[in-house]
């Protein structure tokens, strides 16, 4: 009861400090609107629809990229945590790559590949890789040795192995993996419509800038941080359900 | 194995027929193992021979270093030795063989099967049939007194039951030997001296050859029929005692004199050979 | 000789994949003769860099992008630790703030970008701005996980000597957090520059992200690519710095060798 009551009260403390700062000292929307117009912006964007497109859109391309990145990842991770000669060589130059800011890359994807779902998608990919791929890595050396002694002692191929022990050993590293990808997935995409893109929320954010239209910002902010949250609590309960013990 | 110089309070008895050690159980002779590390080579073993007959109870007691688990290792084959000769059932061990069964210090048990398929790990990883062995995991559960647990997951179980899950795992597949590397180490004391007794049980009513390696000496004396004393670095056996004691064994036996009598004895033998 | 030949592997296997994918790079690019737009030689590339660093055209893009990123760096992590201790020093704040900060964490931050720009401007107080708010999360979480870690026989050890507040903080409850707090470190490190390079698509007149945005418009890929390999050489130098610092500050601490403990990382 505590627990949830305490978020709640300062959430509405938060609120209303908002509310009233901005009524007393009467701020200008066009910096920071009352949370009623964001409100408002809201009710426009999402029940009368204005934002329901960009919505979709950005959905759309992070899944996709999530998806892709998530699987070339996982793929890359499983093989290369079997093959200790790849892990190697390969190894430490995706975790130097994973202290490069690789969004970076935004801008060179619009003369690769045009302004469109593409170049998101394949953004959206790029950042998912990385988490996902050094988690499944560090999960396939989470066995226990004494269990893979146990298998190795019967005998066992080495891909039952794999499927019995590793994976199995490894899935609560990669589903980490996957909760953190799932919200850089859409700020992979956010990013790529910041730049290369004509709809999504990241195009809706930035060309509304130029508008000084901020209350419609806000709901845009906050809607994807909704879209953040609620495929985060996804990933979640799928890794709750998934590995159980 | 020096036991000229010392003054034994019980006279050690060559009881080992080496032959039929040879045909039907454990034989190891003149094994030594020699690992390459980062600072040159490293002798773990040296020169360790003994036997295991067929349904003897084994105690290899030692403390840690002194490369108990190593011989463990070897004898199940996932470890090849530098130098002697491993016989099991008349076959040379040398890569990994399926008449071992194998219990370690923690159950390790896959926590994502549940007990019955826990059990029936070893028969999976072998590529046998696990239909046919459905109802064997089954009675091996009743004999470890877990049988109402079947479908239940690892997680639901304390220490004791899973390591009693695992003594079942590792006699699934009905092997020659039963391999038991400190396997009571990780529980409280309560729950180990109920341990002892339930593997006595189970261990009489399956005929199994045991090698059980442990730093116990209480555990050693209650359990085995011989007790291998290892020390030193690289490890070898120093000294052996046969275990006089009637079976079965119970809890009013530790309280026995001629029982606390055998447990000085080898700590006597410790302080004076064991250089770990 | 077995542990030097080990190191001389692992530190030559990495090298050695680089550089096969350079030659794949150059062969490629000889062989099929891309328009120089589309996919420049790596030798042009490598040239285009040395160029702008030694003939220091792209040094002051590089050096706006370095100031904006450590300033925002800074005050991010002084907020960070600062909201961490006060939040863990007292549980009515714990209680109520804690959730609601683990909830902004899953919004993706780099969108807040445009807003920042309306609030804060052109100019590399928006950079700032926006590296302070990124690298704030991955720093307070594991501050505040770090500080919640003390061994509680220490603490009641601390309690029972009647140690001060102030006193718990100093001697134990942030030297337990140290090597958690040098993961958050690291990790803000390279998002510091991430965030700086975002908001330098979108605002600015300077930096490196600029330059990547400017270039790839006026089809010199040659130079967007160039300043893209800077960027990943101040990612890898900073958190190799701020790695090397942790060894030697936190030095009782083993750092995680095993690759288990490479695995979480927070998200941006």
């Amino acid at each position: 009861m505590r627990r949830i009551l305490a978020p709640l009260a300062a959430l509405t403390v938060l609120l209303a400090v908002w509310h009233y700062s901005v009524f007393f000292f009467s701020v200008d929307p066009t910096v920071l609107p009352s949370p009623a117009d964001v409100g408002s912006a809201l009710y426009t964007g999402l029940v009368r629809g204005t934002l329901h497109v960009h919505v979709l859109a950005t959905l759309k391309a992070a899944a996709m990229g999530f998806v892709v990145g998530c699987c070339a990842g996982v793929g890359l991770g499983v093989l290369l945590g079997e093959f200790r000669v790849g892990a190697r060589f390969i190894f430490p130059v995706v975790v130097a790559l994973q202290a490069m800011p690789v969004v970076a890359i935004a801008p060179l994807l619009i003369v690769w590949l045009g302004i469109g779902t593409e170049s998101k998608v394949f953004l959206a990919a790029i950042v998912c890789f990385f988490p996902t791929f050094v988690n499944t890595f560090s999960g396939m050396h989470a066995s226990k040795s004494e269990l893979l002694d146990l298998y190795k002692a019967a005998g066992a191929s080495r891909w039952l192995t794999l499927r019995d022990v590793k994976l199995p050993s490894a899935a609560h590293f990669i589903f980490t993996g996957l909760q953190i990808a799932v919200v850089l997935s859409l700020t992979g995409c956010v990013v790529g419509e910041f730049i290369a893109a004509t709809s999504g929320l990241g195009y809706v954010i930035k060309s509304l800038a130029g508008q000084l239209d901020v209350s419609m910002m806000f709901a845009a902010i906050f809607t994807l941080s909704a879209l953040g949250m609620a495929c985060g609590l996804l990933v979640r309960t799928l890794h709750r359900a998934i590995v159980f013990w | 194995m020096n036991r000229m110089a010392q003054p034994n309070l019980w006279p050690v008895l060559h009881t080992v027929d080496t032959a039929s050690a040879y045909k039907a159980g454990l034989s190891i002779r003149d094994v030594s193992l020699t690992y390459g590390t980062s600072r040159g080579p490293l002798r773990a073993l040296d020169n360790l021979s003994l036997d295991v007959k067929p349904g003897e109870f084994v105690a290899v007691l030692g403390p840690s270093g002194c490369g108990k688990s190593t011989l463990l290792k070897l004898v199940s084959g996932l470890l090849s030795a530098t130098e002697g000769e491993i016989h099991l059932k008349g076959r040379p061990v040398k890569s990994p063989r399926s008449d071992v069964g194998i219990v370690f210090q923690q159950a390790t048990l896959l926590p994502w099967k549940t007990v019955l398929n826990n059990v029936l790990v070893p028969v999976r990883a072998m590529g046998l049939p696990v239909k046919n062995y459905r109802d064997k995991a089954l009675d091996l559960l009743k004999l470890v007194g877990l049988e109402a647990f079947a479908n239940h997951y690892p997680s639901e179980l304390s220490g004791g039951m899973q390591q009693r899950v695992a003594v079942a795992r590792g006699l699934i597949h009905d092997p020659a030997l039963l391999l038991m590397d400190e396997p009571f180490a990780a529980l409280d004391a309560m729950t180990r001296e109920h341990m002892m007794i339930e593997l006595q049980r189970i261990w009489a009513s399956t005929h199994k050859s045991v090698l059980f390696i442990t730093h116990s000496i209480q555990e050693a004396v209650f359990l085995a029929d011989r007790v291998l004393i290892m020390g030193g670095r690289p490890g070898r056996v120093v000294d052996e005692l046969v275990v006089p004691l009637e079976r079965p064994r119970t809890v009013e036996t530790m309280a026995r004199k001629d029982f606390n009598d055998l447990l000085g004895h080898l700590r006597h033998v410790f302080g004076e050979k064991s250089t770990c | 000789m077995l542990r030097v030949t080990d190191k001389l592997v692992s530190l030559l296997a990495p090298l050695f994949t680089i550089t096969v994918l350079f030659l794949t790079w150059y062969a490629a690019v000889t062989l099929f003769k891309p328009p120089s737009h589309l996919i420049p030689s790596p030798d042009d590339v490598l040239l285009r860099l040395w160029s702008g660093i030694v003939g220091g055209d792209m040094l002051p893009h590089i050096g706006a992008t370095i100031t904006a990123s450590l300033i925002g760096y800074c005050i991010g992590v002084a907020i960070a630790l600062s909201l961490a201790i006060l939040l863990t020093e007292f549980p009515v704040l714990e209680n109520s703030f804690y959730p609601l900060v683990l909830c902004f964490q899953s919004i993706p931050k780099v969108s807040i970008a445009p807003l920042v720009f309306v609030w804060v401007g052109f100019g590399m107080q928006s950079q700032v701005a926006l590296v302070a708010l990124i690298c704030f999360f991955p720093l307070f979480t594991s501050a505040f996980a770090g500080l919640k870690s003390v061994d509680p026989n220490l603490s009641n050890m601390f309690r029972v000597s009647n140690a001060g507040r102030l006193h718990t903080m100093l001697h134990l409850r942030i030297p337990s957090a140290a090597p958690q707090l040098f993961v958050g470190l690291e990790i803000s490190a390279s998002f510091a520059l991430v965030g700086c390079v975002v908001m330098e698509f979108i605002n600015a007149t300077q930096g490196t992200g600029f330059l990547i945005v400017n270039s790839s418009n006026t089809l010199d890929t040659t130079t967007s690519i160039a300043a893209m390999f800077a960027l990943g050489i101040l990612g890898l130098i900073s958190s190799a710095l701020v790695r090397a610092a942790g060894q030697k500050i936190v030095f009782w601490h083993r750092p995680a060798t095993n690759i288990v403990n490479l695995a979480p990382r927070s998200a941006l």
